[in-house]
């Protein structure tokens, strides 16, 4: 390899390529009769998701329901008002993380369409937290649930290191083409919708 | 010369003779149906469910040839904004430089040589032989898509691009987690899926180098995007310190939009989901602030024989994001495999690929005749390659020189004799003679073609 | 030519056509193909300046869709591409000719079966031939002539798959051609339907080859064959 620039070295070898048109991008249209909250519900439903809808000041409230019998919670200081965590990430460390039954993060936003959340490392101070635990809140504001993935994505401009669109529950259909859920992410998903 | 077709001659038997190992495997048969079929079916569901699919699926199309067709300027915007962030960039002009950089990068992590490697799905990895060059350097390798576990520990190639265990039954699957655990696993497939995530939960946590495949990377904003639906993908470029990502340097998009396009197609053409469940698009390694991440992330570009192609009449070959789609409507896929074909890609796809990429392989130089030319598969991509036809541009550049001297020569006589208005008229009376006498004539074919044809079949009666 | 003359045509024989070259071509071997396809192409181009309708789905593929590159760079190349644009799958162009010249179905019917002997009653099942399926996009024309002639006909399941003939693939990997045809025996079977009616020979000579090694009650028509209003049995 070219020590000095193995990477011209690489691209001389390529062809130049001429100039041309811009492909077309199309956006994606969707084939529902639902729309908004509903239609994301829905979505989110059939994948396997489970999700409520609250106000602010219930948020706390409604984790808390959700986790009894799935163990300890798991989130970042300030994920939801109110809500004191069994675990606080990232002191806890990750091994403790691992162990947490629930991880609560804030959702960046949601699409209707395909039933996504769309999560971010920059705003639960990292990825383990919507990762490690068998069970994951998404705490989404109602007003950034939109029509879909790609609608968010044309409309982004600074991109955290990680961002993540998640559409249902972990699953793998590796074994006889069974589907299998919770297979290493969370196998258990709850949208928690805050209007 | 004679040597070239010996070998020749040689090779085709012996996907004939794999052919038929294959086709007596009832089991092998039936899984490879039955999974193939219902990816099938859900591909069509899911693409159903989009209002403008064919419109999306022209685009696609037009987006990879762009994309192919720009690669220099494309990858030099890409890694000018990746390493604007942080991330290091290797550029492997074939497998060894490949193997050697990530075996210095998992040298110089801070678990070492020996670090436990957790292995995302790569096929990138599967050409270059990755997993063997770790291992000899001392490392831990362990692969962590529930499909590529199976395998690894059976010591099997995937035989699918998207389902690489495909080809097992549950029953198999206990027996290999049995003997990996020292402990029996029954074969349910719920526990041995508890097994599994049980067993690779250590290796996330212990991991010190995580690598896994790249299925688009983005231009514009210097990004990597990598789908999934276990978790595992994002478990090792999240937990482990370093994070390699193996890239074929034909997976680039332009833009987001672009990238949209294009998921919107992936998943549905794969498995029939709208998306899979994990979308993940990395720009950069972790950031202040973050508390997890890996420090490190470095992208290996792999040329691997695909600049040869892009000079090439194959050069749409490389519009491919290995979606499977392919494999799930062949008909000779189905009724033997992907192991059949002894090559990391497998199906139609992989019988136009291996070729290519490999242009020195003299076994690889047998798989574009695997195909009836159904085009099945081309009505199936969803980037729209014209499969079929690469198979017979295949055939038609190589047989001159490397088919057999029998078939040469047969093929030249064919057309001397059928060019004379004579022999046509005769062959004509021939055929006509021939087809009221083929109860003799079944008696006398045994060799060759027409011995081919014989054995299993009756010779067509007159009409 | 029945067919066709029951449509309304006027067809003319092009008696110097013979083969198309496929085989050699799909082998791998362009020159061999275009040497044996350059007098057809001759015959066909004398013949007539009108559309030439071709009886065998892959060879009406292999016309229409390679002749033009078969010949490129060649003196007969503006020639192959003329008759590539004329040239029609024998039942697309039947029944592109429903469409132009509307038939009345009840007298086209009767007028057959004074012709001929009266038609079964027994549906037919139909196997699509793959060049003739995607590359000119026949599977509605055969129905829809099918359907003009009287017929009943039904899908069977699987129907878009290969019957595994691919020309000198049948050969070349006998096992897997054999293996292709009996599932796709089996599918066609399963429908309960005696007739099995394609617009492509070649699958016919194959999947009549084998259901007859394998002692399957199956019979095998051209679809023409059932245009023509002819029953089993007649000249082709
Ligand atoms: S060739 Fe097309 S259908 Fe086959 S894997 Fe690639 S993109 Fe998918």
């Amino acid at each position: 390899m070219n020590a000095h620039n193995p990477k011209s070295a690489f691209l001389t070898r390529l062809p130049e390529g001429e100039a041309t048109q811009p492909p077309p991008t199309p956006v994606a249209q969707y084939v529902s009769d639902r729309k908004g909250t509903q239609a994301f519900i829905a979505a989110w439903g059939a994948l396997g998701g489970t999700s409520q809808i609250a106000s602010a000041a219930e948020a706390a409230v409604a984790v808390k329901t959700y986790s009894r019998g799935r163990g300890d919670i798991l989130a970042s200081p300030g994920a939801v008002e109110g809500l004191v965590p069994d675990l606080t990430w990232p002191d806890c460390g990750r091994q403790a993380a691992a162990a947490a039954g629930v991880g609560v993060v804030r959702a960046e936003a949601a699409a209707q369409a395909t039933g996504s959340v769309i999560i971010r490392s920059d705003t639960n101070l990292g990825r383990s937290v919507s990762l490690l635990p068998p069970a994951c809140v998404f705490v989404i504001d109602e007003s950034t649930i939109m029509e879909s993935l790609g609608a968010y994505l044309r409309r982004l401009s600074a991109l955290p290191s990680q961002l993540v669109a998640v559409t249902g529950p972990s699953r793998s259909a590796d074994i006889e083409s069974t589907l299998v859920i919770g297979v290493h992410g969370p196998g258990e998903v709850h949208a928690l919708i805050i209007r | 010369m004679a040597s070239t077709t010996a070998t020749e001659a040689a090779t085709l038997n012996s996907f004939n003779t794999r052919a038929r190992q294959a086709l007596r495997d009832e089991r092998l048969r039936d899984a490879v149906a039955r999974s193939t079929d219902l990816l099938g079916s859900r591909r069509v569901e899911a693409l159903s469910e989009l209002a403008n699919a064919d419109e999306l699926r022209d685009a696609a199309a037009a987006i990879r040839s762009a994309s192919v067709s720009r690669l220099r300027s494309l990858l030099d915007e890409w890694s000018d904004n990746f390493t604007a962030l942080g991330g290091t960039v290797h550029w492997a002009r074939d497998a060894a430089e490949a193997t050697g950089a990530i075996a210095e990068i998992v040298a110089a992590s801070p678990a070492g040589p020996g670090a436990v490697v957790a292995k995302g799905k790569s096929m990138a990895s599967e050409e270059i032989h990755l997993n063997e060059v770790l291992a000899s350097a001392g490392a831990d390798v362990i692969e962590t898509d529930l499909g590529e576990f199976i395998i690894q520990l059976a010591g099997e190639a995937p035989s699918h691009i998207i389902a690489p265990a495909l080809h097992k039954d549950r029953f198999q699957i206990a027996d290999l987690f049995t003997a990996d655990s020292g402990q029996a696993v029954s074969a349910e497939i719920h526990e041995e899926a508890a097994y599994a995530r049980d067993r690779l939960r250590r290796a996330f946590l212990d991991a010190g180098v995580g690598i896994t495949g790249v299925n688009f990377a983005v231009a514009s904003t210097g990004s990597i995007c990598l789908v999934e639906n276990e978790g595992n993908g994002r478990m090792c470029s999240s937990l482990p310190s370093v994070h390699v990502a193996i890239m074929g340097m034909e997976r680039i998009v332009a833009d987001l939009a672009e990238l949209d396009v294009m998921l919107n197609l992936l998943a549905r053409s794969a498995t029939g989901q709208a998306l899979t469940v994990y979308t993940n698009l990395i720009t950069g390694p972790r950031r202040d602030g973050e508390a997890d991440g890996p420090e490190n992330l470095h992208v290996v570009v792999l040329d691997g024989g695909r600049s040869a192609a892009l000079h090439s009449q194959y050069s749409s070959a490389l519009s491919c994001i290995r979606c499977g789609a392919c494999l799930n409507v062949c008909p000779v896929y189905r009724q033997v495999g992907g192991h059949v074909y002894e090559s990391v890609y497998s199906g139609p796809i992989g019988a136009v690929l291996t070729p290519i990429l490999r242009p020195d392989d003299p076994s690889a130089r047998e798989l574009p005749e695997a195909s009836s030319l159904c085009g099945a598969c081309t009505e199936a991509c969803p980037v729209q390659i014209p499969l079929h036809d690469l198979l017979l541009k295949l055939r038609l550049e190589r047989a001159p020189e490397s088919a057999t001297a029998t078939r040469r020569w047969g093929f030249r006589l064919w057309s001397l004799a059928w060019s004379l208005p004579l022999v046509r008229h005769i062959s004509r009376v021939l055929t006509r003679l021939g087809l009221r006498c083929t109860r003799v004539l079944r008696r006398l074919p045994s060799r060759g073609w027409p011995g081919a044809w014989n054995k299993c079949r009756d010779l067509p009666r007159a009409r | 030519m029945q067919a066709l003359r029951a449509a309304g045509c006027e067809p003319k024989d092009v008696g110097g056509a013979f083969c198309c070259g496929q085989p050699a071509y799909n082998s791998g071997f362009a020159k061999e193909a275009r040497r044996v396809a350059k007098p057809t192409l001759r015959a066909v181009s004398k013949a007539s300046s009108g559309d030439c309708v071709v009886a065998s789905g892959s060879c009406a593929a292999m016309m229409s869709h390679y002749w033009p590159e078969l010949f490129a760079g060649t003196p007969q190349a503006a020639e192959a591409r003329r008759v590539a644009e004329r040239t029609k799958e024998l039942t697309v162009y039947v029944s592109s000719r429903l469409e132009s010249e509307p038939v009345n179905d009840a007298p086209q019917a009767e007028s057959a079966a004074e012709v001929h002997p009266p038609l079964a009653e027994e549906p037919v099942v139909i196997h699509d031939a793959c060049h003739a399926l995607r590359g000119l996009g026949a599977a509605e024309a055969t129905r829809r002539a099918l359907a003009a002639s009287g017929r009943r006909y039904v899908n069977p399941p699987g129907s878009e798959r290969c019957c595994g003939f691919g020309g000198l693939f049948s050969v070349k990997m006998p096992d897997v051609s054999v293996a292709m045809a009996d599932e796709k025996l089996d599918l066609l079977a399963s429908t309960g339907c005696e007739t099995v009616v394609s617009c492509d020979l070649s699958c016919l000579v194959h999947l009549e080859g084998r259901a007859g090694r394998r002692g399957l009650a199956l019979r095998f028509e051209h679809a023409a064959s059932l245009l023509e209003g002819i029953g089993p049995g007649a000249g082709k």
